[in-house]
């Protein structure tokens, strides 16, 4: 599972910091084209703090590499701290507010409760 | 590679029609949204525009009330090198869902979240699918957590919806597309000028008669601007 991954790339307050209580490494095939498909859609600042506060940056780094698409390896660390690992147990924080959101089997909870809004 | 055979796609949607794809007990014990007409409508819709689908090429594919989770898992399962990304107000439902994705060896982040509340609106998805609750109810009972926000939607049944539609645009990317399920009394004709008005067109891909009621599956493109 995968669920950081979204929420490196999407949810907001903006951006979340990230307590990893429990990492879970999930193997999957490297595609190339698909990684570097996706890499536009990301904040890739946001990719980089994200994957760096829970120690998987490897090889990347705070500024993305002028010509990465030919870069296989920047591409495979890309592929896994954006793919294959996965925040099983752990919380986001809200960087304005320090409210905590846990992350629960993988699935964030993002809900807010009436009196907070 | 990305672009599958018609065969594998449509043996693989029938298949969720199948109970042995998702595991109905977990589903009935945590009361999360059983599979039903509208889901199967949803299905067939998506099923027959699969060629545009593929052709679009989506990196971002998300759904927003997945219950079982059955619609985004056929997806996943069918068009590869994706991104999928499955949002569910009730925690039971992001947990049945997780279950199902795991059943059909895809991968799905999950979220507990309202709508896109949670989400940076930054045109990066490419696809949304709701299947939203569009009973018609007293407005406070869309309020009430559990299965009844499964279908519970306020005024016309459109009360969830109408909370989603301002935020479409800007979710949703250049070439981005809307699916969604919605029902006779939820004021069709009204929904197609709303969404007019935030820059979609409309086009109806299903239309199936049920309980005296007609059911729509509806997809909204985002209006081209001349010259590209
Ligand atoms: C009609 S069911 C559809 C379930 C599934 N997609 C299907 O087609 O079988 C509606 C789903 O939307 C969820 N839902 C209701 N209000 C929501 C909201 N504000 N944000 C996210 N999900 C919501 C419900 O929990 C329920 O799972």
């Amino acid at each position: 599972m995968l669920t950081s991954r979204c929420l490196k790339g999407v949810v907001t307050g903006y951006p979340l910091g990230i307590v990893a209580k429990e990492i879970k490494i999930q193997e999957s095939e490297f595609n190339k084209d698909f990684i570097t498909r996706l890499i536009p859609k990301l904040d890739w600042n946001v990719f980089w703090s994200t994957a760096k506060q829970i120690g998987y940056e490897g090889s990347l780094t705070q500024q993305i590499i002028a010509d990465y698409e030919n870069n296989e390896n920047f591409l495979k660390d890309v592929h896994h701290a954006l793919v294959e690992v996965d925040i099983f147990e752990g919380e986001l924080i809200c960087p304005e507010t320090n409210r905590k959101f846990p992350i629960t089997d993988g699935i964030p909870n993002m809900l807010i409760k009436d009196n907070e809004l | 590679m990305l672009i599958l055979s018609n065969n594998v796609a449509t043996t693989t949607f029938d298949e969720m029609y199948d109970k042995s794809k998702w595991n109905i007990n977990l589903l009935r014990e945590l009361n999360v949204y059983e599979p039903s007409e509208d889901t199967f409508l949803l299905l067939d819709a998506l099923e027959s525009d699969l060629e545009n689908i593929i052709a679009s090429k989506p990196r971002m594919v998300l759904e927003i009330g997945c219950g079982s989770g059955v619609v985004i898992t056929a997806i996943a399962s069918v068009v590869k090198d994706c991104h999928y990304i499955a949002v569910d107000i009730n925690p039971n439902a992001c947990n049945v869902m997780k279950n199902t994705a795991e059943m059909n060896k895809t991968h799905v982040d999950i979220v507990n979240a309202d709508l896109l509340k949670s989400f940076r609106l930054n045109s990066a998805i490419d696809m949304i699918i709701f299947n939203p609750p569009y009973v018609e109810t007293e407005d406070e009972e869309t309020l009430v957590a559990g299965i009844s926000q499964s279908w519970a939607g306020g005024a016309k049944g459109r009360k969830i919806l109408d909370e989603l539609l301002p935020v479409l645009n800007s979710a949703l990317s250049l070439t981005g597309t809307f699916y969604l399920v919605a029902i006779s009394y939820n004021d069709i004709e009204d929904l197609e000028k709303c969404m007019h008005d935030y820059g979609f067109n409309c086009s109806v891909l299903k239309i199936r008669q049920i309980l005296g009621e007609l059911l729509f599956v509806l997809k909204f493109s985002k209006e081209r601007v001349i010259g590209r």
